[in-house]
């Protein structure tokens, strides 16, 4: 990253933010915050129907050392890198710190919202296996009958003791779920620890506060936004499944009302459903602190329209917080606080929301495609430094070299700072976010051109927003050999929904000739994007 | 209310969510496949479904659910035990 060599009068400043310190702590690695001070208090109370678990940070310890037994057992020759695919429940957290106990890194894999055959979740998670090299799974018997290629593990079995583990990585979090060419950002014990710390500060996080989540452990947000940061800050946490939040959507906020919960997090769409299905009869959200909205692009119309509605069971507008963060910075990067409401920007007409300061350890600037640092309101690439930000991709040397610029991450993210406030405006990265989920446009087109006859390089997955649904929709343009060529959309929406299990609003058919394209033959995505937003000319059918 | 009924007001809630319209939609069609549902979305219906009929379905039992049959069926059983358990 470099700085304009000569500062003019009159001009803005250059977009560079430098947040405080990150926050340490006495424990250096999470197996050993896990087990300081009195472990005795309630952490996570896990909500299956209408009956509650309660577990204390000692009760979650003891299971982790009955899953390293296992472990051991089941590789004796030492385990270094553990798979954990969980639903929600004590075993996911006793299988994550059990890899804490050994030394071992964890790989949070993502369980499914609707069961499925085991054999279709191998399938999607094929290419995921294969890069993490896992040496032990520990899953559910149901699936323990696939060969996964490792042994798997899934029951504890007596506890035992370990040895303070090294002080290495703690977890390797996979950014997509089913992609040909996966990338596991390594998170070593300092930047989850401080990451977690971060959060914790910027939204004084203690003892005094009650989480409720349904967000899946699996995930960048519920791994370290509520697990670990309730960790550090040693609050008692609800937990959902996402499956119970999606059939029973007012029960994430009958929890909230019934615990006198202070924080919780959703993306988005999830704020979005609660705004279309549930009525705030009956519901009190006063206690409600920090409401965090992150991890896909936020509408200002959620906001507006939560805040609107749920002022009825006394929510304050203040606690709506607008958060930004990425896997690769293990998590946040910008937090918005209650105490400190930012402006909206207004970019071309468009209300895009605050995602406030940078958060304490982050160093974040804008810059073009060269390094050179933008100045406050001109729109750039986000790129974060400091002690949070991941290692590298493991074993994935070019992906690692395409992020990283020198200690820099490039987020992929554009964004503009102005008076020392973080807005997130697009896109660098061509991903797809839908209900919080990532999918990578190679891997949409790869699937498509699989089953049209399209010209070389043909296919064009971009995503467009949707307000409807407060997420983002997906279009997929097919450029035809011949014009007879088109076949039923509904058979590429069901393949891909069945392969990758994301969900194509539109699927377009254009001449050949008509795609935008690179001189050296490559599809321009933005191009694309931009061309549906204007007059959709040349379509064949949709 | 007749099955032909429930088995009209099912499509329509599916219609809404889906692509796909009432008269094309069939009983062996498969949610994700056939009317292009994502595991958010399909989830979504089961649960308007269970609202409008103030039905209690258990989430596991909702996440088992992958074809329009399925769903029917699913309605059905709970309805008969709602009847079951007003009579009582």
């Amino acid at each position: 990253m470099h700085h304009r060599s000569t500062d003019q009068d009159g001009n803005p400043p250059e977009a560079w933010l430098r947040g405080p310190d990150c926050p340490t702590g006495a424990a250096s690695s999470l197996w050993d915050e896990l087990r300081s001070g009195d472990t005795s208090a309630p952490w996570l109370i896990f909500h299956v129907g209408a009956v509650r678990t309660s577990f204390s940070r000692g009760e979650i310890a003891e299971r982790a050392l009955g899953w390293a037994a296992a472990f051991q057992a089941a590789v004796p020759a030492g385990v270094k890198r553990v798979g954990v695919l969980l639903p929600n429940s004590p075993e996911f957290v006793g299988a994550f710190f059990a890899a804490q106990a050994l030394g071992a890194v964890a790989v949070p894999l993502p369980w499914p919202v609707v069961d499925g055959a085991p054999e279709r979740l191998i399938e999607a998670l094929r290419p995921v296996l294969q890069r993490a090299k896992l040496d032990v799974l520990a899953t559910t018997p149901g699936c323990a009958t696939i060969d996964w290629g490792a042994p798997t593990v899934t029951a504890p079995l007596a506890p035992l003791s370990v040895p303070n583990p090294a002080l290495a990585a703690a977890f390797m979090q996979f950014t997509s779920g089913s992609t040909g060419d996966p990338r596991g950002a390594v998170i070593s014990q300092r930047a989850a620890l401080g990451s977690s710390r971060a959060m914790a500060s910027a939204l004084q996080l203690g003892p005094a506060d009650v989480g409720v989540s349904w967000l899946p452990f699996f995930h960048d947000m519920g791994l370290v936004g509520v697990l670990l940061t309730s960790l550090v800050a040693r609050f008692p946490v609800h937990v959902l499944r996402p499956g119970d939040f999606l059939m029973r959507p007012r029960k994430w906020l009958d929890l909230v009302s019934s615990e006198r919960a202070t924080l919780t997090v959703g993306p988005n769409f999830a704020w979005e459903l609660l705004v279309r299905r549930v009525n705030p009869e009956g519901l009190d959200l006063s206690s409600l602190r920090c409401a965090l909205n992150g991890s896909e692009p936020i509408h200002r119309t959620t906001l507006d329209g939560f805040i609107a509605k749920f002022a009825a069971a006394g929510f304050k507008p203040n606690a709506m917080l607008c958060v930004y963060g990425l896997a690769e910075a293990t998590l946040g990067v910008a937090f918005s606080v209650p105490e400190a409401p930012r402006p909206d920007l207004e970019i071309e007409g468009r209300a895009v929301p605050a995602n406030g300061g940078v958060l304490p350890g982050i160093e974040l600037c804008v810059a073009d495609a060269d390094g050179q640092v933008k100045r406050e309101g001109e729109e750039g690439e986000l790129c974060v430094r400091g002690p949070t930000v991941m290692d590298h991709y493991f074993e994935h040397a070019d992906a690692t070299a395409a992020t990283m610029r020198g200690d820099w991450l490039r987020t992929g993210d554009l964004g503009v700072v102005k008076n020392g406030t973080v807005y997130v405006t697009g896109r660098e990265k061509e991903l797809v976010i839908q209900s919080g989920r990532k999918f990578h446009p190679y891997d949409i087109e790869r699937v498509v051109a699989g089953m049209v006859e399209t010209t070389p390089n043909g296919v064009a997955a971009v995503s467009r927003p949707d307000a409807a649904q407060g997420s983002e929709g997906l279009v997929v343009v097919v450029e035809l050999r011949r014009v007879s060529g088109a076949i039923d959309p509904m058979l590429i929406k069901g393949e891909l929904l069945k392969v990758l299990g994301v969900r194509a609003d539109v699927i377009e058919f254009v001449p050949a000739g008509t795609m935008p394209r690179t001189t050296s033959g490559k599809v321009k995505r933005k191009a694309v994007a931009a061309g549906l937003l204007a007059a959709p000319a040349n379509k064949v059918a949709s | 209310m007749t099955d032909d009924i429930l088995t009209q007001r099912i499509f329509k809630m599916m219609a809404q969510l889906s692509v796909v319209r009432v008269p094309d939609i069939k009983m062996e069609h498969r949610l994700r496949e056939d009317l292009g549902l994502d595991s958010v979305c399909s989830m979504e219906l089961l649960s308007m479904l269970a609202e409008e009929l103030d039905l209690d379905v258990p989430m596991e039992e909702a996440a088992q659910v992958t074809t329009v049959a399925g769903t029917v069926e699913m309605a059905r059983r709970h309805l008969a035990l709602k009847q079951a358990a007003a009579a009582s």
